[in-house]
């Protein structure tokens, strides 16, 4: 196993590579002046004087050439350092580091949460003789698929904090006290759901219904109950790990789905992640900040990837025998999964 | 105690039924509530007097339902139902030359991966190994700043990271196809590449191809009406449906709740329908039922 | 291999990520507290405009609300917007208006406990005037031909001309020299960490989430009244209006449709001198001639304006210095019959759609604004809307923020933003003066060209005599009437709610965005 992890690894490194180049290449390519736009921020919306764009460009040091500035934006990242914000004249990871946490949290909670919630109802839906459940889950899943993540946040951002006052309608704690893990508690709750049960829930619940459904009369399952297996048994052992092997290679890939949709949840529920950071660096042409956070985005989508890779060659035994293809299932997302925004 | 299993020789049912065959009512539901939108969205001008950004100060803030504004106006006077038939314009348009165009350009880059040399293969597979990693979003963002927010960058953000799937489906098709007989049997009675391509590679990779491309009309309507509402999609002024929803997202506290709920509705049930239809569509191909 | 190594994965990550979330918060949030709404002593209003900086020196004469707790300048100006002393307990200007000479007040303290001296006022002024483009209020010192400190409590200016505008100008926050010294007015770490002389210090900033700042003990008035105000950052307006409604603030700046959904809170409408108004781009011939202007100005309908897209909380606009003590412009009225009347004296007629044209094309042109200011596309789709039904061959496109900045000159009509409560030469010199116009990097972006307005600006600015300036300004008022630049719209008004029991709040005219409603903060306290 060891051997293939490291090939895997070492294509990751490429694919982070290219992706540096890709984006620095595109960010740079960009119309309208950086410095311009700095000025002018500063400036009340004022557009600048020529002659203080070209000392701010030198200042800078956007008059060099291309491969100079990649260079030295490349061997500074390395050493964690991501530039400083055109915007706010800050260090960009400074500010990364106040964000990123709080993104990583939600979409990490929205993630348990999602799988959580679809191992439960696949399974009931794959298990179940009541066709009616299996249709209302079926039904169900569908809806999902098809209502917008921002959507589902407005919804529950009404119905949770507006009309009843349930919960508290965003951020993170109140301001200036200390953030304890109750009261974060109640303020992740209403994010967290809203991204983790959005358009890829009815996916995630589908494949983990397929994925188990199939395996229900496989012989080695029926081997199992005609041994007299404890019924807990034949589920964990012989049903879910081998059938959760699709779903667990998705939700590797739709990390970045969610994470991407984590901006859209932010947005809505104030919370203080980098998904606004990135909207706001975009509009802006903070191109430090945007770069940063598409690195940043990327390099988690691409360790995620590594990951359901392994977990998916610990859950199937096939994959362990070396010169064997690493992944059983298509790693390849399908369409409308792959990383869209909801 | 034995679940409830389906025997060996019955055909499963309820969500197992769907992924293999679509329950026909659903689907013709599904067709017609589409339908039904394509011939209003065509004919928007027709059914309604109003221009959709025609404001009028002395009907704002109409509910549904009140003379002449069936749906409704807005806080400026704006007629909803207007508005709604010219965002689905917007919307649907969207949608259908976003999936065009990812088909498209994965048809084609799968179908020069599958004959082109290896080196080119391998390049292929490593650009789309980038892109995976790019969420939409993100590229999206990329492509904002750069170029400024329009309906040319949505559709680009699109095709740009969707295009991959489409590709290594016609890739495989196209390699495991080669190798059949018959192709053999047509290159042997003399048919140049292209003629076998066209004749007999692409009608071969057409149905997987399609399940995608309606799946991905409604994921650009989805992403359209996201991205719209980050100030990333459709320019401000012009309806969609993704913009009336940002629009009065303000509203929803403040008494107008119908021009939050009549663009969510539609934009969900057109979603729900065209997965319908793909699935549908989609038939039995393995794992890509969704 | 872990039994179930999925969920156990999911589970230490998300562990993880929360311990580190937490430890990470913990270090910065503020000492004690209770889960309580904290009403002791605290105010917590919410605010959708975050700024990029608090440093006053790169703001503009409307500070945010952080920046002006945190600051105080020489002067200030009270309710009714008439300058006043603040740090500076007395001054005298020479006869000619050539010379200021300012007392500072003994004892003022910097809120790291150094002393306030007038070498910090003299570094201050030649900073800012040093900073050009980097400090819009640099302008208001380009008279300035020396800055001296005879002693620690004496500040003296020497201009080379007189400036009207300059004691209001000197209601710029002064700035501390121990800490900036050596380094330059952009400085990032003092835009987040600044040091004032103004009754509350910030002790606490987090950006995109809130500012927290806590009374100044060594406040030259007094402690304030109120310990602690805490300016929470929410761009959404339905979220500004939830929080106020669940108790998550206390206080809030609310949108015109949300006033009338406020419950148990006392609310504070103010006018401001904050107008809405559709710029001509003077370049472009087609609106060469005055009386397509002038009949433009009486196609809309600015009642209808301000009662559909403000609710009411705005007053039509007649000219630039309405909410002023200068306010003269007789204004326009909405009358079709003067829009054809003035149209066809033009040369133009009505085509076969209605629309005005004249050697067989239409006037068409491109109504914009910044697409991201809600309040701003809705006056654009009302106006373009009326124009239209006037016959002008509107095309209403809001563009995003940033194609604006790259495409000024090109714009055809643009919905602005002018307008100020304080000395009047401050909002109409740098818009309407040709002197300042874009070609030149003023921010006169229209390109107006009108020599009347511009002498009666430069009598305006030149003399200290009070008749001489009204009456500059009366003239300026009319030239704009005569030759107009925009199209006037609006006046908006701010609307905060705040706290029954929570007394202080006083009504003056605000500024840009509502600024100024924390005008007298220090004062404020609970019941």
């Amino acid at each position: 196993m060891a051997l293939p992890l490291i090939r895997r690894a070492a294509t990751a490194l490429a694919v982070v590579a290219a992706l540096s180049v890709v984006c620095f290449a595109l960010l740079d390519a960009a119309p309208g002046d950086p410095a311009a736009s700095v000025l002018e921020a500063r400036n009340g919306g004022r557009p600048p004087a020529a002659a203080d764009v070209a000392r701010l460009r030198a200042d800078m040091g956007l008059d060099e050439p291309l491969p100079v500035r990649y260079a030295r934006w490349v061997s500074a990242a390395v050493r964690g350092d991501l530039g400083t914000s055109y915007l706010t004249g800050r260090p960009v990871t400074e500010t990364l580091a106040a964000t990123a946490p709080w993104t990583a949290l939600l979409t990490a909670a929205a993630t348990l949460l999602s799988a959580a919630g679809a191992v439960a109802v696949g399974l009931v839906a794959a298990l179940t003789r009541r066709a009616w459940l299996r249709r209302a889950i079926d039904g169900l899943s569908f809806v999902l698929g098809g209502l917008p993540g921002f959507v589902a946040a407005l919804l529950l951002l009404y119905v949770f904090t507006a009309a009843t006052g349930l919960l508290p309608s965003g951020g993170v704690g109140r301001p200036g006290e200390p953030v304890t893990p109750y009261r974060l508690l109640t303020h992740l709750v209403l994010p967290a759901t809203a991204l983790a049960f959005g358009h890829h829930f009815g996916i995630y619940v589908r494949l983990v219904a397929s994925g188990v459904g199939r395996l229900r009369d496989a012989p080695h399952v029926d081997n199992a109950r005609a041994r007299g297996l404890p019924r807990r048994v034949v589920t964990t052992r012989h049903l879910m790990r081998p059938g959760l092997v699709p779903f667990t290679a998705r939700l590797g890939v739709s990390v970045g789905t969610l994470l991407t949709g984590a901006y859209t949840t932010e947005v809505v529920f104030s919370w203080p992640g980098m998904g606004r950071q990135a909207i706001d660096a975009a509009r802006g042409q903070d191109y430090p900040v945007l770069v940063a956070v598409v690195l940043v985005t990327g390099l988690v989508v691409v360790a995620a990837n590594l990951a359901a890779e392994l977990v998916v060659a610990a859950l199937d035994p096939r994959t362990r025998a070396p010169g064997r293809p690493s992944m059983p299932t298509d790693p390849h997302p399908t369409p409308g999964e792959t990383a869209h925004a909801r | 105690m034995p679940s409830g299993r389906v025997g060996a020789g019955m055909r499963p049912r309820g969500l197992l039924a769907v992924r293999m065959r679509p329950r026909r009512p659903g689907l013709t539901a599904a067709l017609v509530v589409l339908g039904a939108m394509v011939a209003l969205a065509a004919a928007a001008p027709l059914l309604t007097p109003y221009e959709p950004l025609a404001t009028d100060t002395s009907a704002t803030s109409l509910p549904p339902g009140s003379p002449g504004h069936p749906l409704g106006t807005d806080m400026l006077g704006r007629d909803l139902l207007s508005r709604m038939l010219h965002g689905a314009r917007t919307s649907l348009a969207v949608g259908i030359t976003a999936a065009a165009v990812t088909v498209g350009a994965g048809t084609l880059i799968g179908g020069l991966a599958a004959v082109a040399p290896r080196w080119l293969d391998g390049l292929i597979a490593r650009t789309a190994d980038v892109l995976l990693s790019l969420p939409l979003l993100v590229v999206v963002l990329a492509l904002a700043a750069v170029a400024g927010p329009s309906t040319r960058v949505v559709i680009a953000g699109i095709a740009v990271t969707n295009w991959m799937p489409v590709a290594m489906v016609v890739r495989a098709e196209l390699r495991s196809l080669r190798e059949r007989l018959y192709v053999r049997a047509a290159y042997g009675l003399g048919l140049t590449r292209r003629q076998v391509l066209w004749r007999h590679l692409l009608p071969g990779a057409a149905p997987p191809v399609a399940a995608i491309a309606a799946f991905e009309v409604g994921h650009a309507i989805l992403t359209e009406s996201t991205l719209s509402f980050l100030g990333l999609g459709i320019p401000p002024n012009q309806p969609s449906w993704g913009n009336l929803l940002t629009e009065a997202q303000s509203h929803l506290l403040t008494g107008e709740w119908y021009t939050v709920a009549v663009p969510a509705a539609a934009v969900i049930v057109t979603i729900v329908a065209v997965n319908l239809v793909a699935n549908a569509v989609g038939g039995r191909s393995e794992g890509r039922s969704w | 291999m872990h039994r179930r190594p999925v969920l156990t994965a999911l589970a230490a990550m998300s562990v993880a990520v929360v311990l580190a979330a937490c430890g990470q918060d913990g270090h910065d949030g503020g000492q004690g507290g209770t889960s309580a709404p904290a009403r002791d002593g605290t105010l917590t209003y919410a605010l959708g405009d975050e700024p990029e900086t608090f440093n006053p020196g790169l703001q503009d004469e409307h500070t945010d609300p952080v920046t002006e707790l945190v600051f105080r300048g020489l002067t200030r100006r009270d309710a009714d917007n008439k300058v006043v002393p603040a740090l500076a307990e007395s001054w005298q200007i020479a006869k000619d208006g050539r010379s200021y000479t300012f007392r500072l007040r003994k004892g003022l303290t910097w809120h790291d406990g150094k002393p306030v001296t007038s070498d910090d006022v003299a570094f201050t002024i030649e900073t800012v005037k040093a900073a050009g483009a980097d400090s819009p209020l640099a302008r208001n010192f380009t008279a300035v031909t020396s800055v001296t400190a005879p002693d620690a409590t004496t500040v003296r200016l020497e201009l080379e001309r007189p400036f009207a505008p300059m004691l209001d100008a000197m209601a710029m926050a002064v700035l501390p020299k121990h800490v900036l010294n050596g380094k330059k007015i952009t400085d990032p770490d003092f835009g987040r960490q600044p040091v004032g002389a103004g009754p509350f210090r910030l002790t606490a900033y987090k950006p995109g989430q809130y500012a927290e700042l806590r009374a100044f003990g060594g406040y030259y008035e007094g402690a304030p009244g109120l310990e602690k105000i805490i300016i929470k950052y929410v761009p959404d307006d339905s979220a500004r209006l939830i929080q106020l409604a669940n108790g998550e603030v206390d206080a809030a700046n609310l949108a015109p449709q949300q006033a009338a959904k406020v419950r148990g809170k006392r609310l504070e409408v103010y006018p401001t001198a904050d107008y809405r108004a559709l710029m001509f781009n003077l370049t472009n011939p087609r609106f060469a001639d005055k009386r397509v202007r002038q009949a433009m100005n009486h196609a809309v309908d600015r009642d209808a304006i301000t009662e559909s897209v403000v609710l009411g909380y705005g007053t039509p606009a007649k000219g630039p210095l309405d909410t002023t003590p200068y306010a003269s412009a007789p204004g326009f009225a909405f009358n079709p019959a003067r829009v054809t009347a003035l149209m066809t004296e033009a040369g133009y007629a009505r085509d076969g759609q209605g629309l005005w044209a004249r050697n067989g094309s239409t006037l068409r042109f491109e109504l914009s604004t910044f697409a991201e200011d809600s309040l701003r596309v809705a006056i654009l789709n009302v106006a373009a809307t009326q124009l239209r039904q006037q016959g002008f061959d509107v095309v209403p496109t809001p563009r995003p923020r940033d194609w604006v900045r790259r495409h000024w000159s090109d714009l055809e009509v643009f919905v602005v933003g002018w307008g100020t409560p304080y000395d009047p030469d401050t909002s109409v010199y740098g818009p309407f003066h040709s002197s300042e116009a874009l070609a030149e990097g003023g921010s006169n972006f229209g390109s107006y060209d009108n020599p009347a307005a511009d002498k009666a600006l430069e009598d305006g600015r030149g003399t200290l005599d009070p008749d001489r300036r009204k009456a500059a300004y009366d003239a300026f008022q009319q030239a704009l009437q005569d030759d107009p630049p925009f199209v006037w719209i609006s006046y908006l008004k701010a609307i905060n709610a705040v706290p029954d029991d929570l007394t202080g709040p006083r009504q003056r005219t605000l500024g840009h965005h509502g600024y100024g409603f924390f005008w007298n903060a220090e004062t404020w306290r609970y019941r």
